[in-house]
């Protein structure tokens, strides 16, 4: 019945619908039409331009009236109905289309609200599938909050029906809590509030918590690098307190005012790195609810991203010298799901205590724990390190001592910290492959520690240049399904390398172990 | 099976002499030379000419394939060495693609794709006959077949 185009039964006050059977197609909310305001401005923009040339104020309002008729005919269109174990959103004026998510394909759910949504209590619903690109997902915009919510549940438990359905018993991580409430529900409209499990509480960040992340994190450098705008519109402004600070004490006071003007620009800098980071992040909750991961964090603009844990394919753990003289690490995790807007939707944990680490590991990837002893690579690492980072530096010295005569010279002094850099990126290497999880560790200054279940990698190489076959050395490269750097293990030993390239095939396992993405196969 | 690389040699030839030639263009431009234009030409033609001829052979000695019990591994690289290992069940599709230069030759390309986007695995220069059948062992190992 969903495949009938036309939903006459749904044109019945589409506002609040009192919870019909979940099989008939629904429309979005009826304020979608102007919410999605991107869209609308570039659909203006049009209209607008051709108002503004001609000049007539009736032209443009004309054309707003057409723009809005059309978008609320496409909205009258746009249907959505989660029959069985797929998602169908229908729609289009001109051009009819149809997509179709099967729930067992599903990876990642996100309900997302900025201000403008909260104000009028709605939100998006964004379903991730993982094939990658443009299109691989779709997104509902806009729900009430509570459809959203119902739909997402509804979702995830015909996902884990779906996945009983076909029983494959010996994926044990996905079925091992939880989900025994979604078991025995009849096949429509199960209610959230039976579904959703007990909630674990994994990671929850206070105020003060994001502020020491705000302090210590990216957010310092994004700051800076919004300094200078801000900068050039406050030297715009046609009040300029600092032309009458032309005081004849000035001379004398001048270093303490430097200093107080320099203190100053820290507190406001140290500040608004603050306040980034609790905009982004307040209120920060990660639980796991039954087998998924729910993210929900945001200040104005919230946000929550559920993420099945059988999706996840690597653990990033990354920690900056402040954040290790600290104890803290900061996560992420990277999972097959391919958003457009991954920024906002992505998985991370903006700060944690580094002693906490193992605990939300063994959460987020089950049986993992905390970070095993890492094995170092050979000293020809550390030759290599050393090259790599101390023959740049001395061929760039070299060059600027050559060209600015007497006073160059003073950029060969920039060479032993290179070296230093170099001994640093040495002892930042490790790697271990324990129950199933490789480890690999690389950075100097900025310490990133991957850990990869092994079952879940696609495909695996070893490479070696021909600087590090002279030392003996190779590197191995994990490839993962979904978007993200790939885990390397550098500068191993040759055969060491080799020999992790063929336990990490070996615990790839069958296609028994086949729990995770799989895009391609049903999906055209 | 190891008929491989003549596609692969004619590409660099050609790709050769085309960046003698446009080195030379290039250099031509130098309003002052302070040697006769044909120079360079001549070098970058003699190395380029020296590299083609080598390269080739090379590549082809270090190009390996080999289809074990659970995984494909491919060997290859001059200046790089890289050992890429792909076990058979993570294979999503495997395209065969043919460029003229390859048909002329009666060779195919295959190109093994997974979930993962970083996946390296092009098997060059096979002949179009074994291609097929090459394809075709691979997909039967994926166990696609009896899964559904």
């Amino acid at each position: 019945m969903p495949s009938e185009l036309e939903a006459p039964e749904a044109s019945e006050a589409p506002e609040a619908p009192p919870a019909p059977p979940a099989a008939s197609p629904r429309r979005l909310h009826p304020v979608s039409p102007v919410l999605d305001v991107s869209a609308l401005g570039r659909q203006l923009l049009a209209p607008g331009a051709v108002a503004f040339s001609a000049g007539g104020l009736r032209l443009l309002a004309l054309g707003v009236v057409v723009v809005l008729v059309v978008r609320v005919l496409a909205w009258r269109r746009r249907t959505y109905v989660l029959d069985a174990a797929v998602l169908r959103l229908e729609g289009g004026l001109v051009v009819r289309s149809q997509q179709v998510v099967p729930c067992e394909r599903i990876q990642q759910v996100n309900l997302v609200q900025k201000l403008r949504h909260r104000m009028l209590g709605v939100a998006i619903l964004e379903v991730q599938t993982a094939v990658g690109g443009p299109g691989s997902g779709l997104s509902l915009e806009v729900l009430a909050i509570d459809e959203a919510e119902r739909l997402r549940a509804a979702l995830l438990a015909a996902k884990v029906r779906v996945q009983q359905r076909t029983a494959d018993s010996d994926a044990g991580i996905m079925h091992d809590g939880g989900d025994g409430g979604g078991v025995g529900e009849p096949a429509h409209a199960p209610r959230a509030e039976q579904w959703v499990p007990a909630a674990w509480p994994v990671v929850e960040l206070s105020y003060r918590q994001l502020t020491l992340a705000g302090t210590t994190g990216v957010e310092l450098l994004v700051v800076l690098a919004l300094a200078p705008a801000t900068a050039q519109v406050a030297w715009a402004l046609p009040w300029r307190p600092w032309d009458d600070v032309r005081l004849p004490a000035l001379d004398v006071l001048g270093p303490v005012l430097l200093a107080a003007l320099a203190v100053g620009f820290v507190a406001v800098w140290l500040a608004s790195a603050a306040a980034v980071s609790i905009f982004a992040n307040a209120g920060y909750r990660l639980s796991l609810v039954g087998d998924e991961l729910q993210l929900s964090r945001g200040l104005l603009d919230h946000k929550e991203t559920t993420l099945p844990l059988a999706r996840v394919q690597a653990v990033r753990v990354s920690a900056s010298l402040p954040r290790r003289v600290l104890g803290l690490v900061s996560l992420r995790i990277q999972s097959a799901g391919t958003g457009s807007n991954s920024q906002e939707t992505r998985m991370a944990v903006p700060i944690l205590a580094a002693s906490d680490l193992g605990r939300v590991l063994a959460l987020v990837l089950p049986g993992a724990g905390p970070l095993p002893e890492l094995h170092r690579p050979p000293p020809a690492a550390l030759r290599r390190a050393l090259v790599r980072h101390v023959v740049p530096m001395s061929v760039v010295a070299a060059v600027i001592t050559l060209v600015v005569w007497p006073w160059g010279a003073l950029a060969l002094l920039a060479v032993p910290p290179a070296g230093g850099l170099g001994v640093a990126a040495y002892r930042g290497l490790g790697h271990a492959l324990v129950d199933g999880f490789l480890v690999s560790r690389s950075g100097s200054c900025n310490r990133q520690t991957v850990v990869v279940p092994v079952a879940r990698s696609q495909s695996a190489s070893v490479r070696a240049s021909v600087w590090q076959r002279r030392l003996g050395l190779a590197t191995l490269a994990v490839d993962l399904a979904g978007p993200g750097p790939r885990p390397l293990v550098h500068d191993e030993a040759t055969a060491v390398a080799e020999d992790l390239l063929g336990r990490v095939m070996a615990g790839v396992g069958g296609p028994g172990s086949d729990d995770e993405s799989d895009p391609g196969t049903t999906a055209g | 099976m190891w008929r491989l690389g003549w596609g692969l040699a004619a590409l660099v030839v050609t790709v050769a002499v085309l960046g003698g030639e446009l080195a030379a263009a290039t250099l031509s431009e130098v309003p002052d030379p302070a040697w006769p234009t044909g120079t360079a030409t001549v070098v970058v033609a003699v190395v380029a000419g020296a590299l083609a001829w080598r390269l080739p052979r090379l590549a082809y000695d270090a190009w390996r394939y080999q289809l074990t019990a659970s995984t494909l591994e491919l060997r290859r690289g001059v200046v790089v060495h890289s050992h890429t290992a792909i076990p058979y069940f993570r294979v999503q599709h495997i395209d065969i693609t043919r460029s003229p230069l390859e048909r002329a030759l009666g060779l195919s390309q295959l190109v093994v794709r997974t979930a993962a986007a970083t996946t390296d695995a092009q098997l060059p220069g096979i002949a179009a006959a074994d291609a097929e059948i090459l394809r075709d062992l691979i997909l039967a190992r994926t166990g696609r077949g009896d899964a559904v």
